[in-house]
């Protein structure tokens, strides 16, 4: 009998529990920790926080789906990792912290054979004084900030309505954010939001980013033909903003969010305040913050964790200046470099290093975006970690391990830039691979013919047929597998 | 509270400004086409295809 613990519940946990559970004998137990009861599909957070959508439509309770499924549920917050076991107990163990509601704070050791670190992002609002719904800014990143949002965008438009000028300012909260796919499409929804409305002329929206320049999205940009012309998605991004009116403010690290004012430093080392009346700045991400400790209680911690948080994994972490990044330093088992049962697919790997050119101010504030990491490779790494995880269990230690690189993986993304069935848009694009790889496409590291880009509504049916397609996936109804990640 | 300062122009990065200014702008058929509903199921066709394929080859 093998126990697998699964920490996380998100896209790359909850993947991964199922499809353990699909391909392993009942005679194994999936365990998953989890501190929410509820699954978020967190790409339509977008549509709950410009009021299109409730909280009960993103979201579904978890512990019906798992015992239906014979996945055993903690609803808990992982705190603390014995990979080798304790002095009195050898058998590898993870600490909890319950998060139910009727055992709040008690806590409690599991065992396990085999761990999965699925915990994702730490929202970090810490970072920047004043950042977030407990500051002076809004957040769409859970079901609840983006309910809450909501309510302010509905009483900036009944400001409007009443003859009241508002700037609306989105984008990052920090200089080391990622996500900034997100912020666009926020920005763009809540535009839509406001034409729809008959407001638009009263209102200024401001999209304020960490980006070098528009189109970058941490991906260091992209290029693909259009109409027999090589084009970027700077331009096509810019476009967007000139046909919209959206103001851009780029290379911005935000020092700090007072009540109605952002402070914020650019790249040329020029500070500036930026008054506002209403803001939705994501947070930077950081990894959960586990702590780690050996046989003998020893702290190692920062042996198996980077210092953001994230758990180091296959990759290749020597530090090397951008001229010499490879699409080779990125991981593509996942498996930690310490403990060879421990994986950690998703967003909770540590990268080895950025995507977009590294920057930093005078000042030597870093203002570059973090890599990204979204809901597909999240799903694809989870599904590639959960074959190893079954293949070691039925074959023995010795059957190699899945392979499932992002500088090997393309990437479907649609950017939503406005709701409804017949007046809604999204920008649909694709990438291969995710990671650019110099060596075998030299000219931007991308294969042409798999990166794309394109505005419509078409891309707005994707988006939400995907939202119905992956709560039905989740939900683990009849054929579900079938679905891709 | 801090009390709110005088609202003034936002200092837009000049060069990105002026970016967007210079930046192709639709014309109105093309912003019609983008709606156009049955141009545009070509289009969902069209899409899904390519995504298809970025997706197996992520797959493999
Ligand atoms: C607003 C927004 C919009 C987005 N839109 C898109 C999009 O359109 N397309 C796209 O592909 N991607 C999008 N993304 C990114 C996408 O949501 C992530 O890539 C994806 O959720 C990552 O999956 P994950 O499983 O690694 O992390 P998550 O989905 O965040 O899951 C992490 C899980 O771990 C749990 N957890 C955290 N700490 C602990 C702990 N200590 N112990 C146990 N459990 C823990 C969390 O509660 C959560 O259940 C968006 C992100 C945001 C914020």
């Amino acid at each position: 009998m093998a126990r697998v613990v699964i920490l996380g519940a998100g896209i790359a946990g909850h993947t991964a529990a199922l499809h353990l559970r699909r391909w392993l004998g009942r005679e194994h137990e999936v365990v998953v920790v989890s501190p929410n009861s509820r699954w978020n599909w967190i790409p339509s957070n977008i549509w709950v926080g410009v009021g299109r959508m409730t909280r009960s439509q993103v979201t579904f309770p978890l512990a019906p789906v798992y015992r239906r499924k014979g996945i055993i549920f903690h609803q808990a917050l992982a705190t603390t990792l014995f990979p080798e076991g304790t002095a009195d107990d050898p058998a590898p163990a993870v600490e909890i912290r319950s998060t139910a509601p009727d055992t709040a704070g008690e806590t409690s050791r599991l065992t396990y054979d085999y761990l999965v670190n699925a915990t994702g992002p730490r929202l970090n609002f810490a970072a920047t004084p004043g950042l977030g719904p407990d500051g002076n800014s809004l957040s769409v990143c859970t079901d609840s900030h983006a309910e809450h949002t909501a309510r302010e965008l509905r009483a900036v438009i009944a400001k409007l309505r009443a003859g009241e000028p508002q700037r609306l300012v989105i984008g990052t909260g920090h200089g080391t954010c990622t996500c900034e796919g997100a912020a666009f499409e926020y920005t763009f929804n809540v535009e839509h939001e406001l034409r729809q409305a008959g407001v638009r002329d009263k209102a200024e929206v401001i999209y304020l980013s960490n980006e070098y320049e528009l189109g970058d999205f941490g991906v260091g940009g992209l290029t693909f033909t259009e109409r027999g012309f090589t084009t970027s998605s700077r331009t096509w991004t810019e476009s967007l903003f000139r046909e919209r009116d959206v103001h851009a403010i780029v290379r911005a690290h935000v020092q700090k969010v007072e009540p109605g004012v952002i402070h914020y430093e650019q790249l040329d080392g020029s500070e500036h305040e930026l008054p506002f009346d209403f803001a939705m700045l994501l947070p930077p991400f950081r990894g959960a913050d586990l702590a780690a400790y050996d046989r003998d209680g020893n702290d190692i911690t920062s042996r198996m964790f980077a210092p953001n948080g994230f758990l180091k994994v296959d990759a290749d972490y020597t530090p090397k200046p951008y001229e010499e990044w490879s699409a080779k330093d990125w991981p593509s088992t996942y498996e930690s470099a310490a403990y060879p049962n421990i994986f950690a697919p998703g967003i909770a790997f540590a990268p080895p290093h950025a995507i977009s050119v590294p920057r930093k101010s005078p000042n030597g504030t870093v203002i570059s975006p973090a890599p990204p990491r979204t809901g597909m490779p999240a799903g694809i790494t989870a599904r590639a970690v959960a074959s190893t995880i079954r293949d070691r269990i039925t074959q023995g230690q010795q059957a190699p391990a899945h392979r499932a690189s992002m500088a090997h993986m393309g990437a479907a993304c649609v950017a939503s830039a406005g709701t409804g069935f017949t007046q809604g848009t999204a920008a649909a694009m694709t990438m291969y691979p995710v990671v650019p790889d110099r060596e075998a496409f030299p000219a931007t590291g991308r294969d042409p013919r798999g990166t794309s880009g394109e505005i419509g509504l078409a891309g707005h049916w994707i988006k939400a047929i995907l939202h119905y397609l992956f709560l039905y996936k989740a939900k683990a109804r009849p054929l579900w597998f079938l679905i891709p990640e | 509270m801090t009390p709110k300062p005088e609202r003034t122009e936002p200092p837009m990065n000049k060069d990105t400004a002026e970016s967007i200014a210079a930046s192709p702008l639709p014309t109105s058929r093309t912003l019609r086409l983008r709606r156009n509903v049955p141009f545009q199921l070509l289009r969902f066709a069209a899409i899904n295809l390519r995504m298809l394929g970025v997706i197996l080859r992520g797959h493999k």
